[in-house]
């Protein structure tokens, strides 16, 4: 469904990225896993347009997405949660929602509406409160829910455990198996590592802008050098 | 009607354009230092209209708001690429910029045997058409006001719309506004267009009011109070920025108790509310409160418990 190739991020002369190559296949999930700074974030920022590649190329369903500005990228099908949930504390939950399908015609709005929260049962009696009574797990969804407002059928999301305890953490992670079951594909991007893996098919391991490891989630978990670096286990 | 009060009440009117001009970009997230510039374009242009070319008021002044409009979007280009504070910087060079060309700016003609136009320095006489129509002071107030009301209505439907809404979202969070499909460019292009042209009718009022142009006017001063007065009156709605523009004209200008300490009153009204209301008086949070203290006082039972049924809402209507 992705596939990156190549892919060089850099801003002014600092390179984020360095020839990261990836793909997502339809109905997967797909962990990128890597410290801060690794280039986690430039890569998804590459994909949905709002920074430039400045080498290598982006293909979505066989079309060539590459230097694609982002308002001609969500239109595709692609959306992104980005980091911090970053969600607006003062308007409604139901007014959040309508900001992410903004650039869709309103006369799907109630439709698009009442079918993302069909997936979330905590939201869907609390649309008219505002967003600043949700509990940090609860906004963390909303968020999400706001990203599924534009009909995406690949959604990329930038850490979006963090910060939370656990169980919160857990609830948003089955949130994604659930989205995978009604045809979303995803990539996500943590440094969560076990929950990450726990959930997805495949998994990447980025490091300096570089892909250094790539495996089936079940291998990366047995890496022992992944192991090391992000479990914090030491294995005998 | 008080002929003081009624050059009072006019000078509020003219100068809300100014403030609402302000506005339109503070809501997108943008400080411009220079939208006295698009009031100046806005008044050259449409007194060159009627006193030069013998135009009529209203072409004038829908052309001085066009020439307004025009001028920001080319000066949306270049500076919508810098950010904040470099956006700030690079409006006020580019007003002080357009100052300085009405300076040197000379272009006159001789109309029954006087010489008529913008001579530079010396400023741009004798833009008499209200003068000559007999229009009273008072009645081009209330022309003031009207065209006001309009560009207000304007405003209220804008922020009821997505137009709106995306642009308090790019004020809110660019990126986020950005990956959720937002054309970043051509919001804020349109935003300083639509601000521009709404400096440029305030303008073209305040020269036919005026008779008079002089390029010294359109200083920095101007462009900084028409920020201020958003930030005082508030940031939730249009009605924000009139509020700021009366306490100031309205009370510390023209009451005259303050008199020469207007500006050192002004100032620390400025720094209090941004130490304790830091997006003014009528702030977004105030206006939802009182659109919801508006909804349980005056619907129907049947409508307050539901919910369900009320129609979708927009942010910052």
């Amino acid at each position: 469904m992705l596939e990156v190739r190549d892919l060089h991020v850099s801003y002014g002369k600092a390179r984020a990225v360095q020839g990261v190559s990836l793909r997502v296949g339809e109905g997967e999930i797909v962990a990128l896993i890597g410290a801060n700074g690794a280039g986690k974030s430039s890569t998804m920022h590459a994909i949905c347009g709002v920074t430039k590649p400045a080498l290598g190329a982006i293909s979505f369903r066989g079309k060539d997405i590459t230097g694609l500005p982002a308002h001609r990228v969500v239109p595709l099908g692609i959306a992104q949660v980005p980091e911090g949930r970053l969600i607006f504390d003062d308007l409604t939950i139901e007014e959040n929602l309508v900001l992410g399908g903004i650039t869709l015609p309103g006369g799907s709005e109630r439709q698009r509406m009442a079918r993302v929260l069909d997936l979330f049962p905590v939201l869907a009696p609390r649309t008219g409160e505002p967003a600043s009574n949700l509990s940090g797990g609860q906004q963390q969804l909303l968020a999400i829910a706001r990203g599924l407002m534009s009909n995406p059928t690949f959604l990329m999301l930038d850490e979006p455990s963090l910060g939370l305890a656990p169980l919160a953490a857990q609830e948003v992670f089955d949130l994604f198996v659930t989205l995978r079951r009604n045809g979303v594909t995803i990539l996500l991007v943590e440094q969560n590592v076990r929950q990450a893996l726990a959930i997805a098919d495949r998994g990447y391991v980025i490091e300096s802008g570089r892909i250094i490891l790539e495996d089936e989630s079940a291998r990366l978990l047995e890496d022992e050098g992944l192991a090391r670096a992000y479990l914090g286990i030491e294995r005998q | 009607m008080d002929e003081y009060l009624v050059q009072v009440l006019s000078n509020i009117g003219m100068i809300s354009f100014l403030a609402l001009s302000a506005y339109i970009l503070l809501i997108t997230g943008e400080i411009s230092f220079g939208q006295q510039a698009f009031f100046a374009i806005g008044a050259y242009a449409s007194g060159i209209a009627t006193a030069m070319w013998g135009w009529g008021f209203w072409p004038g002044l829908v052309w001085g708001a066009a020439a307004a409009g025009a001028a920001a979007f080319l000066l949306a280009w270049p500076t919508l690429r810098m950010r904040g504070l470099f956006f700030a910087i690079g409006t006020l060079a580019f007003a002080e910029m357009v100052r300085l060309i009405f300076e040197i700016f000379r272009y006159q003609v001789e109309i029954d045997g006087e010489l008529v136009g913008p001579n530079g320095s010396e400023g741009f006489r004798g833009i008499r058409y209200i003068f000559e129509q007999d229009i009273s002071a008072f009645h081009y107030m209330l022309l003031i006001y009207a065209v006001l009301a309009g560009v207000l209505a304007l405003l209220f439907v804008i922020e009821r719309t997505r137009l709106g809404a995306i642009w308090r979202m790019l004020g809110e969070d660019e990126l986020l506004a950005e990956t959720e499909g937002v054309n970043r460019t051509y919001y804020k292009v349109l935003a300083t267009v639509v601000a521009g042209a709404v400096a440029g009718i305030g303008g073209a009022l305040y020269a036919h009011m005026n008779t008079y142009l002089e390029p010294k006017i359109f200083n920095v001063m101007l462009g900084v109070h028409s920020l201020a007065y958003g930030l005082i009156g508030g940031l939730g709605t249009a009605f924000g920025p009139l509020i700021g523009v009366g306490i100031d004209i309205g009370l510390l200008e023209s009451a005259r108790i303050f008199s020469g300490y207007r500006m050192i009153v002004f100032g620390g009204l400025v720094a209090l509310l941004l130490i304790f209301r830091p997006r003014g008086l009528l702030d977004e949070a105030a206006v939802h409160a009182l659109v919801a203290w508006w909804r349980n006082t005056f619907s129907s039972p049947a409508k307050r418990s539901g919910g369900s049924g009320r129609p979708p809402e927009r942010p910052g209507a």
